[in-house]
This record gives structure tokens, sequence and C-alpha cells, in this order.
């Protein structure tokens, strides 16, 4: 039993999962801090920045915490249980849109970066972005998702291997393909070729 | 280890690149112009990771906070129940799963004991008394009143399939000889039966016939030359003829 309440931001996230399960409202709070925005950034990146289809996408994973905290498989990390679940719901998130076929790979109004200077550096930065989200739209989801986690999310490929349930020789392919792809799309940001 | 590409990409030209590390590249770049894209790629999105910094909207919160409260709403009063199955833990660890096993343990030994244990001990009971009926070495003190000295005559059972039930023991005093009777069934199952009919006539009356039924051969009273007739025959007495006794020695 505990004497004194848990350091919330000091706890590891399986602890936080098992209070959460409890009825621990703070815990549910820490936890969504916590991954609320790294997941929401990776449904805009592989869903074509659809926010409002996003923020449904945040809704409906952790409404799957709160409701079967039993899903979650205590012999793994968190994380990477979390965003391999979030990649499981891209996928299937794709094979509607397949379905519908009305996928959009329109670029959207770019909605992240809030910069009040207008510098030059400022605009690269944003049509850099603008156009990585363009690129990686084109790409197909495994590539997207392996590139996605390693360089936006920060996984290492022994956690990209774990969360998309493939090898890590299977990443390491998938990411050099992908970095391949989007630099040869976006060798116009090369100072070289300016 | 994993990251090493990164490194070589953002630290080194190519050209300085020694053959190992380009080896590491070759997946991602084989010359420079490559090398050089990717190299830009990954300052690029270095420099834009810090940026892009976007959170769902509050109401998406609120919306899971309530469904938070509405889930854990119901779950308020079953104390005992969340105490015995606790969520996210394994399914062996939860107390309500252990208790379970346990109960289960004990009714199966309980069940054990009542019901195969007494079945087992009788069946080992069994299996004794048949292992020491076959091994056993009978006896049969002839105390003639002819004989100095009491003679003992050994009956070896061979058959295993001999019990206690089916061989009586005799313990044959000469003077009770006068009238002992052998019977030996010889139909088709070559069967015999042997009675002492002073004695265990009367067990020999009460018994049925096939109590003494035996499925090999016929008993061989060693080198007593008796003749065999179809339902039983009389044995002479030891007094009229005292040779039968040289070296009785009866083997079944």
């Amino acid at each position: 039993m505990r004497i004194f309440k848990p350091q919330y931001p000091k706890l590891p996230d399986e602890e936080l999962l098992v209070l959460m399960a409890k009825g621990d409202q703070r815990a549910f709070d820490e936890v969504y801090v916590r991954y609320s925005q790294p997941l929401f950034g990776y449904f805009m990146k592989l869903l074509a920045r659809d926010k409002e289809k996003c923020e449904d996408m945040v809704h409906d994973l952790f409404a799957k915490i709160i409701r079967k905290p039993d899903y979650f498989d205590v012999n793994r990390s968190f994380r990477t249980w979390v965003y391999s679940v979030a990649s499981n719901m891209c996928k299937n998130e794709y094979k509607r849109m397949a379905v519908r076929k009305n996928v959009k790979y329109d670029i959207e109004p770019a909605q992240f970066v809030q910069s009040s200077s207008d510098t030059l550096k400022t605009v690269h930065e944003k049509s850099f972005s603008d156009l990585l989200h363009h690129e990686l739209s084109k790409m197909d989801e495994k590539h997207k998702s392996v590139f996605v986690l390693r360089h936006f999310d920060g996984f290492s490929m022994k956690e990209i291997a774990e969360a998309l349930e493939i090898n890590e020789g299977t990443v390491k392919s998938r990411l050099f393909y992908a970095t391949k792809f989007l630099a040869g799309a976006l060798k116009q940001f090369n100072p070289i070729y300016q | 280890m994993e990251d090493k590409y990164l490194e070589l990409l953002k630290r080194s030209n190519f050209e300085e690149l020694s053959q190992d590390e380009k080896e590491i590249l070759k997946d991602l770049c084989t010359n420079e112009m490559e090398f050089e894209r990717a190299k830009s790629l990954i300052i690029d999105l270095d420099l834009m990771d810090k940026r892009t910094t976007t959170s769902p909207s509050l109401d998406v919160k609120s919306k899971l906070d309530a469904e938070f409260r509405q889930v854990h709403a119901g779950q308020r009063g079953g104390g005992w129940f969340r105490f015995l199955f606790p969520p996210l833990k394994p399914i062996m660890w939860r107390p309500g799963i252990q208790i379970a096993m346990l109960f289960v343990l004990f009714l199966g030994s309980y069940l054990m004991i009542e019901f195969i244990g007494f079945k087992d001990q009788n069946t080992m009971i069994q299996l004794a008394q048949e292992d020491h009926n076959t091994s056993q070495e009978f006896k049969v003190m002839l105390s003639d009143s002819t004989l100095s000295a009491p003679t003992i005559v050994e009956v070896e059972l061979v058959e295993p399939k001999l019990t206690l039930q089916d061989v009586v023991v005799l313990e044959v005093n000469t003077d009770k000889l006068e009238r002992s009777l052998l019977t030996v069934n010889n139909h088709n199952q070559r069967e015999m039966d042997l009675v002492s009919a002073k004695n265990i006539s009367e067990t020999v009356a009460s018994r049925s016939r096939d109590d003494f039924e035996f499925d090999k051969e016929p008993i061989l009273l060693g080198e007593i030359d008796l003749e065999i007739e179809e339902s039983e025959f009389l044995i002479p007495t030891a007094a009229e003829s005292p040779d039968l006794l040289e070296g009785l020695f009866v083997t079944f």
C-alpha cells in the first residue's frame, strides 16, 4: 500500500497504466500528456494531415486504452505497444480509404508552424515541411511508418521492429529506402543545388 | 551502432568515408550526390523536428475524461472483484485465479484420496497376496506312524496363476490319510482338484468345482504314481505301501 501519493510525472508508463486501469484519473492525465501529442503527430504524418480524422484517431486510441486496459501486454513496453496500435489503426484507415477511393494526397494549408517572424529561414523550413509531408503522403504506408517513427518519434530500430512487428533488417531496409526516396524528392532544399 | 549511418551523414563528407563506412551506407547512397542529398535531408529533419508541435484539440481530452469517468464510475463498489481480478495483471497472477486453482487442487486431492487411493490400496494388497502365493512353498508334514521322524513334503507352486484359493494346503496326518481324496478333473481344460477328504471335505462340498479350475498343466505329484481316473480315486495309506513316501517330492 502506498503511503504517499505517487509522483505521476516520474512514474513509468506501465505503472501509470496500472493506476489508470484502477480508475486513477491523474494517471490517465499523465499518460495523455505524454502520448497525445506524439500520437497526433504520427497520425498527421501518416494520414495526409487530416486534422479531424487524426483527432478522431487519437480519441479512439485512448478510448480503447480506457475501456480495455487488458489489451495492453504487460510484457511489452507501453511506448512500442501504443505505437503498434496506432500503426494498425493507420493500416485499417488506409484500407478504408482504398475502398472509398477518395484518398487525398493534396497538400492542405500548413497548420503547425506558427512562427511570428517572416524570415527566409522560416519560409525555408515551412516549405521544406510542406513538401516533406507531401512526399511522405506519396509513399506507401510501410515505408512511411518506419521513417516517421525513426525521425519524428525518435524510435530506435529495435523499437520500430517491435512496434511494427517486423525484423530489424526489414526496418533498416525500409528506412534506407524511404530516406533515399525523400532525399531525391527534396533535393531542391540541398544548398548545393540552390 | 544502428545510428552510425546518421553520424556519418551529419559529420562526414563522402570523400572522407572509409571503405567500411561506405559499406554501411551502400544501401542509402553510393555516390557523392546521393550522399549530399541524404545529408541535407537528415539535417533539415533535425531542424524541423523541434518546431512541429501539434496537439489534438481540448475537445478530445474532455470527451476522453467523460468517457474515463463513465467507465470507472461503474466499477465503484466492486472492490472485492477488482481485488480478485485486477486488470493488467497476467492471468496466473490474479488472486481470484490463484484461489480457484488452490480450490481445484484441494478438491482433486480429496477425490483422489477418496476413490482412486482406496482402489490403489486394494489393488496393491491383492497383488501382494498373489505374489506371496506364487512364491510360497507349501510344506506338508506327514507324520506317519511307521516313520520315526516326520517327512517333509515340499510342494512348490510353479504355476503363477495359482492362488491360495485354488490349492488347498494339506497338513496331512498319515492316520487321517486313509481316505484322502484327490480329485482330478481332466475334462477339456485338464483341470485338477486336490482335495483332502477328511480335513476339508466340508469345504470341498461347499465349493463349486469352478473354483479349482486351472488353465494349464495338471499338477504332477512327483514320483507318486497315481492312476488318474475320470472322477476320483483313493490314495492308498502309507501303511499299506510305505515305498510311496520315499523321496516324495511333489512339484506343481
